[in-house]
């Protein structure tokens, strides 16, 4: 996929999200959580981007700061072209319904006693986006676009198994129309065979709608399968980027090649030529993150100037990114 | 190969409200000495249940039926509940790892405590000795600096030191089975992958067999020799991983497999194939196969008798099934 042909959607540049720690009674500052620690990257239009990493990494934070549910330290944000990065409540108004989010957990994310029927209206209602005779025949069209009984309208969450909760959770954030959809890991924790019925939905409504979304997960074979790039980030910053394939096929950061071992595939033949090598150690403290790269203590190539100072994102080649100076 | 322990016909039934629960419902495994085999199976099929059985840890009103659970040359399910016959069995014989780190140790005790305790119960060790074992064995799971890290409690610990504890845990008293349950939920994948390459070293050192219930059929491929899979509280394939796995021959086990995005390949190149609709409802099953609303392969046949019994397609490979996949075009 070729950039210049494409139209690009959201623009990230240095972005950072810091969150304070607060100690003692007078509550000082006495330090600083840096979940997403300066990041760029760009969401071509009509375009599914991965954000891979293990728990902790900021994927999360990043996906709320673009929804600008948070507000980032520092650092900008285009959404076609506008900045909202520094928006005020006020001025982010007209600009919410651009931006959607599914999140991790169907069954908190939604109300559990509401009717489908109002859940998915309810957005409907609150942007204006239709009148009263055509409000059912949306909600009918929604359901059926996520694979749904538009019948099932009447019937309540509680209702409802995971996948199905997912797709009316996904419904609703179809509804008005968003031009970009975050989605959380909103497939991890259920079963196998939902999971693979959900990502092939959406697969379907990049298709038929359009759709650009950021998909979160921590599951790199899910990550990669569905997106056309994937980031895979570590410790508050991209390590690499690139398309799925050149990821799978041509991995750079020692991050990358740790994720890509340790992830099985079931399959017998291809797994037993499979080298895996343990990955020692844990995440870093993301209070007080190491020094230089954050994978330094971690990494099996590390030298030197690993340690003092952090590799920049660099391109290596078409599409494709990598933090690491020994690549 | 010695069978250490020999599962036959278990029945555990849950009544509800609205009826019986055939959680677990004619369920017959074995393990053999030092091997380590899967248990595979989307949430609600029994392999929870099945596991829990096995050391009476079912739940009133859930009851266990019928069946033999034999460890030992002995029935452990003519042990009453909570006869000390069968509390030295938990711990002692078999015992637990539950891959939830954050509620799985007790967050008011020392980590060292909550081990010296299994100890001082199971092997009437006193606490001296219990202690220089618990410090040999947080060194064993990799705990840097055991012997000063014993007095910490559960939240000085990062997650993954956590499990190693909980693993260190299980294995105090040299039980002849492990059963590890994985939620789906939990661990990174770095981790996951830390913690079962060390399980599966210290199995092969101490001779230990280990069970892995889960429905990460890539685990699976890369730690278990034999597997079994399971449906609706039945087990409906079983053999030997790499053939069970290249040659699925039950359509459930073959529809499991093809809802794995695999690495390397994107949506571009091949598209899943996930298996349609969920999970049936337990409560009053029908008497043919619970597979059959979503099987692909159904034949009239399927319809009209009961759900089959086990049968050999191949060396120790087992299916529940009429149709063989293998004989399909």
């Amino acid at each position: 996929m070729n950039k210049s042909h494409q139209e690009i959607l959201v623009e990230v540049n240095n972005l950072k999200m810091y969150f304070p720690v607060r100690r003692g009674i007078f509550r000082r500052k006495v330090g600083e959580v840096k979940a997403v620690d300066d990041i760029d990257f760009t969401i071509m239009r009509n375009e599914i981007l991965g954000l891979v990493g293990e728990s902790g990494c900021g994927k999360t934070t990043t996906g709320r700061c673009i929804s600008r549910l948070y507000k980032p330290t520092s650092g900008s944000i285009f959404l076609e072209g506008t900045e909202i990065s520094a928006m005020s409540e006020k001025q982010l108004k007209p600009i919410r319904r651009s931006i959607g989010i599914v999140f991790q957990n169907p069954y908190t994310s939604m109300p559990p006693g509401q009717r489908v029927g109002n859940i998915i209206g309810n957005p409907l209602i609150t942007y204006h986006l239709t009148d009263g005779t055509e409000y059912k025949d949306r909600i009918a069209e929604l359901l059926h676009s996520v694979g749904l009984d538009p019948a099932m309208a009447n019937r309540t969450l509680t209702e409802l198994s995971p996948g199905q909760r997912q797709r009316v959770a996904i419904a609703r954030t179809l509804a008005p129309q968003p031009s970009l959809v975050i989605c959380d890991d909103p497939v991890s924790g259920m079963d196998v065979s939902v999971q693979a019925q959900l990502i092939n939905l959406l697969d379907e409504l990049q298709e038929s709608l359009g759709l650009t979304c950021l998909f979160l997960t921590r599951d790199l074979a899910m990550g990669q399968y569905i997106s056309d790039r994937v980031a895979v980030m570590y410790s508050g910053r991209i390590v690499e980027l690139a398309t799925s394939r050149e990821l799978c096929e041509n991995p750079l950061h020692p991050y990358t090649r740790a994720l890509i071992s340790a992830t099985p595939v079931p399959d017998p033949v291809l797994e037993s030529k499979r080298h895996y090598t343990v990955l020692p150690g844990e995440a870093p403290d993301p209070v007080t993150p190491p020094t230089g790269c954050h994978f330094h203590p971690r990494c099996p190539i590390a030298v030197g100037e690993c340690h003092e100072e952090r590799p920049p994102l660099r391109e290596v080649g078409v599409d494709h990114y990598v933090a690491c100076i020994k690549a | 190969m010695v069978t250490v322990l020999d599962v036959q016909d278990l029945r555990t039934y849950l009544p509800t409200k609205k009826g019986i629960v055939k959680a677990v419902d004619g369920v017959s495994f074995h393990i053999d000495e030092g091997e380590i085999i899967g248990i595979a199976g989307e949430s609600g099929c029994g392999k929870t249940e099945t596991m829990l059985s096995i050391v009476q840890l079912i739940q009133p009103p859930g009851k266990i039926m019928s069946g033999r659970v034999i460890i030992d040359d002995e029935d452990i399910l003519q042990l009453k509940a909570n006869s000390p016959g069968m509390r030295s069995v938990r711990g002692r014989k078999m015992s637990f790892i539950f891959t939830d780190p954050k509620t799985s140790l007790n967050p008011t005790l020392a980590i060292g405590r909550q081990i010296t305790e299994v100890l001082e119960t199971h092997l009437d060790m006193d606490k001296q000795a219990a202690r220089e074992r618990t410090v040999e064995l947080l060194d064993m799971v990799g705990v840097p600096d055991a012997g000063a890290r014993m007095d910490d409690r559960p939240f000085q610990f990062s997650n993954g030191m956590r499990q190693r504890v909980m693993i260190a845990m299980a294995l105090a008293c040299n039980p002849m089975v492990v059963i590890t349950d994985e939620p789906t939920n939990v661990a990174d994948i770095t981790t996951k992958s830390q913690l079962l390459e060390l399980m599966k070293g210290l199995v092969s050192g101490l001779n230990t067999s280990l069970i892995i219930t889960t429905q990460n059929l890539g685990m699976l491929t890369r730690y278990a020799r034999r597997v079994y899979v399971m449906y609706a509280g039945r087990i409906v394939e079983s053999g030997p991983t790499t053939v069970v796995f290249n040659n699925p021959c039950h359509p459930y086990t073959l529809g499991l497999l093809r809802s794995v995005p695999r690495l390397g390949v994107n949506k571009s190149i091949k598209k899943l194939n996930p298996l349609l609709g969920f999970t049936p409802d337990l409560i009053d099953m029908p008497p043919h196969c619970a597979f059959l609303p979503r099987c692909t392969y159904k034949t009239e046949r399927c319809e009209r008798e009961p759900w089959p019994d086990m049968r050999p397609v191949g060396e120790d490979h087992q299916i529940r099934c009429y149709v063989d996949l293998r004989e399909i075009p």
